[in-house]
């Protein structure tokens, strides 16, 4: 597919999108100016507070950013029960999309989040200027995290699986190479994760390929065999933009200000 | 030309009730607007039927200015409508503020409640209470112990909620934008967003210790333009008790933060 087809494909999409999404949002404010809307995604045990650095930085420059919190998990952790699955986190992210009334988003999805944000193509590409796999899953259709994570991840997956259990509690942020400062505020903030998001597959159909602006963060800090051979697919792949962070796989903890740079030049 | 008008008026009526001297420079609207000294975080919770969508316009004003705002939304309206059910009550709404302090780490913080807000507000504040510094009750309940938001809520309000209770559903559906007396080029907008109010919260007594009242800064606002006994026994009780500073949103529907998104937060800048 050349870049031209994919550019009309996108603006068919996106165009079908506003009718949609756009509906009566005529009335509601848009970012100042020059401003960007962002949609930052946490990864598993996580929540949108991980992302407050990141968020602060935006914000300062007149961005509008959006960090919801998924079902069960940080300060969602109360609803946590054996009912939450995969779509019900893409439907978290999508409708902040559509009550928030938001078109043109750099939708940035941490780790599990990149399940989540493919998920979210399906369904809102219109609103998504440009989406951002941040040290994440970039699924096929099919795909679940518990068959695609790292070996001992997917060990543990199968382990609780069996034991009929509804989370999995958090791994340890010194596993994860988050800066040694900070690892305890993660481990402190950090809850068990929904298993069912974790063992349900996904199903998509290529809108996330669709979008026009796409970029793979790898965090080279954090030893990962499936996400060093995703950069490496997507570096050959002339419609991703690739970029590696010397940091642990908590970029938005551990490299804030490079981080958000990064998400400016892609937006 | 409603908002141009509710401006004016309103900007009187802050005057009015605020006297001239520090009010004043926040007062003056777009030029003044950046002068602000030490960034403040706001916590904005919105009424029944409503979602975080509904701050859109006063977040964006605060964050123009520098300052941190969160908009959660509760379960099981707006965006977190998928989550509805028969186990949402009243704790759950409360927990979901609690958390956003917990897991923000927040502190200094203006907790600022809508409507049905007045409920998961007061009951949120007996956990919380430390690290809130401001309270704004915006044409919001105001709770005692023991009550529950069924024994006083607005007669429309309670018939719904038998109604949807009696068909077994979870939730009761939301009364047009212009029973809000919302103006009525947003009424449109605000209808497509509105979304069914769980029951449960309604149905559980509320338990409260005083937490509220211990708040040192505390302000009460009240949309004239819509007619509810409750606010306006609220609002006279606030008149009457020296602790409470109060505010009239003059030709301002219910959504005080649609109609005069600007004015509010003028105000919110000025009692935080």
């Amino acid at each position: 597919m050349t870049n031209g087809q994919t550019r009309r494909t996108v603006l068919g999409g996106m165009a079908a999108g506003v009718g949609v999404m756009g509906m009566a949002d005529s009335a509601n404010s848009q970012p100042q100016a020059g401003g960007k809307t962002f949609v930052l995604v946490h990864g598993a045990w996580h929540g949108g507070w991980c992302w407050r650095r990141v968020s602060d930085l935006l914000e300062k420059q007149g961005h509008k950013v959006f960090t919801p919190t998924m079902t069960g998990l940080g300060e969602r952790s109360h609803l946590l029960d054996d009912k939450i699955n995969l779509a019900t986190h893409v439907t978290d992210i999508v409708n902040v999309i559509k009550w928030e009334g938001l078109s043109d988003i750099v939708l940035v999805g941490h780790s599990y989040g990149g399940v989540i944000i493919s998920g979210v193509a399906e369904q809102a590409g219109g609103a998504i200027g440009s989406i951002v796999f941040l040290d994440a899953f970039v699924p096929e259709s099919g795909d679940s995290l518990a068959a695609k994570a790292s070996q001992p991840v997917r060990d543990a997956i199968a382990a609780l699986v069996e034991k009929h259990e509804t989370a999995m509690k958090p791994v340890a942020a010194a596993v994860f190479r988050v800066n040694e400062k900070d690892r305890t505020w993660v481990d402190a903030m950090c809850t068990p994760h929904p298993l069912a998001t974790l063992t349900d597959k996904i199903t998509i159909t290529g809108a996330r390929d669709r979008i026009a602006k796409r970029a793979y963060i790898r965090a080279k800090g954090y030893p990962s065999v499936p996400f060093d051979s995703t950069l490496e697919r997507l570096k050959a792949d002339g419609a991703w933009r690739a970029y590696e962070l010397p940091c642990g796989h908590d970029a938005m903890v551990d490299m804030p200000e490079q981080l958000t740079d990064i998400l400016l030049a892609v937006a | 030309m409603i908002a141009a008008n509710n401006f004016s008026l309103s900007r009187r009526a802050i005057l009015a009730s605020a006297g001239a001297g520090a009010g004043a420079a926040a007062l003056a609207g777009g030029a003044a607007m950046g002068q602000t000294a030490k960034p403040k975080t706001f916590v904005l919770v919105h009424g029944a039927w409503h979602g975080g969508w509904c701050w859109r316009r006063v977040s964006d004003l605060l964050e123009k200015q520098g300052h941190k705002v969160f908009t959660p939304t509760l379960t099981g309206v707006g965006e977190r409508s998928h989550l509805m059910s028969k186990d949402i009550n009243l704790d759950t709404h409360i927990t979901d503020i609690v958390n956003v302090f917990k897991w923000e780490d927040l502190s200094d913080v203006c907790l600022v409640v809508h409507s049905y807000g007045g409920y998961p507000g007061s009951g949120a504040l007996e956990q919380i209470s430390d690290r809130v510094s401001s309270i704004v009750w915006l044409d919001a309940f105001k709770p005692e112990n023991g009550e529950r938001l069924f024994d006083v809520t607005s007669e429309f309000s309670r018939k719904g909620l038998l109604a949807a209770m009696a068909k077994g559903e979870p939730g009761r559906p939301s009364p047009r934008a212009e029973a809000f007396a919302v103006n009525e080029k947003d009424r449109g907008w605000v209808d497509s967003k509105t979304t069914p109010q769980p029951n449960g919260v309604a149905l559980q007594p509320i338990k409260l210790t005083g937490a509220r009242e211990k708040i040192a800064k505390k302000a009460y606002i009240r949309a004239a333009a819509y007619p509810q006994p409750t606010f306006d026994k609220a609002l006279a009780e606030c008149k009457a008790d020296k602790t409470w500073r109060t505010f009239e949103a003059n030709n301002s529907g219910h959504d005080v933060m649609i109609d005069a998104p600007q004015w509010l937060g003028d105000v919110l800048l000025q009692v935080s």
